[in-house]
């Protein structure tokens, strides 16, 4: 459960193995934030988020945002259906996904 | 997550009751506008709670019906008897569900079922005329005619919001159900940088188009439970340019921007409409010095964009609201139990207090005393204000009776008015909650067996219609409740047959129509031939007396035969604390209730005309019996027997009886603790309470205790 983060060549891969909600958005604040000045990127898999909540999104924006002050590269990857439908639902992918919706619409 | 759940329980069941008022006030007053708001919000409020929380069963259900009020509300449904009857099921059907859904999770199956037929009955009758559901919709455009129905709502929740339990994304998936998300905007430009955003702040904001037939109230309703921890604005069509103004003031120009655009492309506003007011605006800024700015909603409005009457209308329903909703702010839920533990300390001050002054009196303290007087003042006032917080109106209990009163004369094809008076008068909500079940009994049986049927009253020359009183008044210390009809009265004859045919009478015995009328409490006595649909299922008149016998009260029923019947409940106000009166009797203390005490007196043989062998006394023309407690107590003699004894005249209601007593000690604060259960069956002492010396004193049992000075009297 929780986060796994494994660092390899400036960029971190972290694979959110839990929910992320007001429950667990603290703690997964706690783990990432320090990370974020020691990479160059951050790629999140999201493939096994089994909720997500308002604090969840809020801190994906908030990972993000921070990212883009460092310059930093922020990528999420795989949203599980729980995510990909807030995704939707807050119109959030051209915000957080920008690269997959250039895909896609290419 | 729990308390949420048990406010939304507690709002259920606060916006059912006020739908069952209305309903029954319509009755009264058919086509009260407010009456069939306050309908139609009820269900659509507990729909939209319901559906936040996701009891899919309680949406499910309430949103149909909430369709038919909303054909009511816009005149495209008439509220007549039976629409009227049904919606009281729906009421019920509700309540039902929700209780289910909080308490078990689920639904039965069988409740489900009478849901569909309610449901059935309901509807089946509304799909027939379309044409009145078109009118309604007509009826809805009318009222808002600018634009298409695009609602702009604005959110922007509170850091505490998340903490609170409130999920945002809840309520935007929520609306939904009422319509379709056009655009969305989330703002989260709040968003602190990473060194000091909390996680677990809210710093989210979101700009909504909504397409939705929906009314304002009923989207306001969505938010209902975010209401404390966002600022919510919901802008109708027309509303919307006049706030976009407004909204490129507050806003980060590119949101201002992508705004106009969302509105543009959903039509609230026009290209035209969009840069014309851009345009001015600026035009107008950059010449700022020489005249002030107009909004751009003055200028919509010069424009002929909206009406200005609209505008004001709008304003003039805001500040409504507002005004509701600042009043509704004033009160404040309390947990009835912490309301309890503040009494129980209370109750130990006092008794602490108690035991200072005592202390201070035998020392010769008398610096101190003035303090202690003080002090005790104080706590006499903090005894009052806590009981205080405990009081309720009756009348919210009487009003339960309109629906009794209601279903019943249905029923029964009989013509019940029922009339509430003193719905003010206040006491204790412990008290409260265990007077209902006796109330609904003896209303019952009035409606029963009292009122007649309208062609019988005729006959006897009474209004066809009948009627039932439920009155309530303070006397000394004491709660009056009054059940009156005006129907035909008890029937002393039957009673009586009844009474000996079950062996609780004697044929030869003498008794007054009274005495006769006080043999229907007693247990296993019931005059009906046939136990009807409402009463006589086996709970009787004595398991009321059993109630109020419980709470410390009296219950006395009077009667005319053709004329009515009354029954008069007497109650203590409170069951907590009380201003006592201490006695003492062969060395042993006893409190009596000062609100029952009337006059103490010297037991003067020749002054009172005592008669020691029938046990009454003649006080100045009244004769009233009396009883020696020490006897009566059976308190063992002790040697400083035969002194000068006190008699304290007691009264509930009319009842009066003489206690005599060795000494009188005064007054004192109260605190009553209830007897164990080994002393239940203990005739006289109602309780006990601790004296500041630390001794027990036990308290008297006033009405036991007349009722058996009585029953020695007629017994010689």
């Amino acid at each position: 459960m929780g986060l796994e983060i494994r660092q390899e060549q400036g960029t971190a891969f972290v694979d959110v193995q839990d929910e992320m909600t007001i429950y667990t958005a603290a703690l997964q604040w706690e783990q990432l934030q320090p990370l974020l000045a020691q990479v160059k990127a951050v790629d999140m898999n999201l493939s096994a988020v089994s909720e997500m909540d308002s604090a969840g999104i809020q801190l994906l924006l908030a990972l993000k945002q921070a990212s883009d002050r460092l310059h930093n590269r922020f990528v999420l990857t795989a949203p599980a259906p729980c995510v990909e439908d807030l995704l939707q639902l807050l119109r959030l992918r051209s915000v957080l996904m920008p690269a997959e919706e250039a895909e896609t619409d290419g | 997550m729990d308390d949420l759940t048990q406010t939304f329980i507690q709002e259920s069941e606060e916006l059912l009751t006020q739908m069952e008022d209305a309903l029954l006030a319509l009755e009264d007053e058919p086509g009260d506008e407010e009456q069939i708001n306050s309908l139609f919000r009820a269900m659509h409020t507990i729909k939209g709670a319901a559906g936040i929380f996701g009891f899919d069963p309680v949406v499910d259900f309430t949103h149909p019906v909430e369709t038919v009020l909303d054909q009511v509300r816009s005149g495209g449904r008439a509220l007549d008897d039976e629409l009227a009857g049904l919606l009281l099921q729906c009421k019920d059907h509700t309540a039902a569900l929700v209780e289910q859904i909080t308490g078990v999770g689920e639904i039965e199956a069988t409740l489900l079922a009478d849901g569909y037929t309610l449901l059935e009955q309901l509807t089946g009758q509304v799909q027939a005329p379309a044409v009145a559901a078109d009118a309604a919709q007509e009826g809805v455009v009318e009222q808002e005619p600018v634009g298409p129905p695009h609602w702009l709502i604005t959110l922007k929740f509170h850091p505490d919001a998340l903490r609170n339990g409130i999920d945002p994304v809840s309520f935007i998936r929520y609306l939904g159900n009422l319509g379709d998300v056009v655009d969305l905007i989330l703002h989260h430009d709040q968003l602190p940088g990473s060194d000091a955003f909390d996680p677990e702040s809210c710093y989210l904001g979101f700009d909504i188009i909504f397409h939705s037939d929906a009314s304002k109230q009923e989207i306001q309703a969505v938010f209902e439970f975010a209401e404390d921890d966002c600022d919510i604005r919901i802008l109708p069509p027309a509303e919307i340019e006049c706030a976009f103004e407004q909204m490129m003031d507050e806003l980060p120009d590119d949101h201002t921007q992508r705004l106009g655009e969302m509105l543009l492309a959903v039509g609230a506003i026009t290209e035209h409409e969009l840069t014309g007011s851009l345009q001015q605006q600026t035009e107008q800024a950059t010449a700022e010095a020489e005249a002030p700015v107009l909004p751009v909603g003055h200028i919509l409005v010069e424009q002929k964009a909206v009406s200005r009457e609209l505008v004001d209308k709008a304003l003039d329903k805001q500040q409504k609201a507002k005004q509701k909703a600042s009043h509704e702010a004033s009160l404040i839920r309390v947990d009835s139990a912490k309301l309890g533990r503040l009494i129980n300390l209370v109750g130990e001050l006092v008794i602490s207090n108690a035991a200072v002054k005592l202390r201070v009196e035998e020392q010769g303290l008398g610096e101190l005393s003035e303090l202690v007087a003080a002090s005790e003042h104080l706590v006499e006032e903090i005894r009052d204000n806590a009981l205080q917080l405990r009081m309720v109106q009756i009348g919210d209990t009487f009003s339960r009776f309109r629906r009794v009163v209601r279903d019943v004369s249905r029923d029964m094809e009989k013509e019940i008015e029922l009339v509430i008076t003193g719905g003010d008068t206040e006491l204790d909500k412990t008290v409260v909650e265990k007077i209902t079940d006796p109330l609904t009994h003896l209303v019952r049986n009035s409606l029963d067996h009292g009122i007649e049927m309208p062609q019988e009253r005729l006959r006897a020359g009474k209004p066809a219609k009948g009627t039932l009183s439920l009155n309530a008044y303070h006397d000394s210390g004491h709660i009056v409740i009054q059940i009156r009809d005006d129907g035909a009265g008890l029937d002393a004859t039957r009673i009586r047959a009844k009474a000996e045919a079950i062996g609780l009478v004697k044929p030869d015995q003498v008794l007054t129509d009274k005495e006769i009328y006080q043999l229907i409490f007693a247990p296993g006595l019931s005059t009906k031939d046939k136990a009807s649909n409402l009463s006589g299922r086996g709970v009787g008149m004595d398991v009321v007396r059993r109630n109020i016998d419980a709470l410390r009260g009296i219950i006395d029923i009077d009667s005319e035969p053709g004329t009515g019947t009354t029954v008069t409940i007497h109650l203590p106000l409170t069951l907590a604390i009380i201003d006592g009166f201490m006695v003492s009797a062969r060395g042993e203390r006893y409190i009596i209730p000062l609100s029952m005490v009337e006059e103490c007196v010297e037991m003067e043989a020749t002054a009172w005309q005592v008669d020691e062998d029938r046990r009454y006394v003649n006080l100045r023309g009244e004769v009233m019996p009396y009883l020696s407690l020490a006897e009566f107590l059976q308190i063992p003699h002790c040697h400083d027997d035969h002194r000068r004894e006190s008699l304290v005249i007691v009264r509930i209601g009319h009842h009066k009886a003489g206690f005599v007593v060795d000494t009188l000690h005064g007054e004192l604060q109260t605190v009553i603790k209830p007897l164990g259960r080994i002393f239940s069956g203990f005739r006289g002492i109602s309780g006990s309470t601790v004296l500041g010396s630390g001794e027990v004193a036990l308290i008297l049992d006033v009405q036991g205790l007349i009722q058996a000075a009585t029953a020695q009297m007629q017994l010689h």
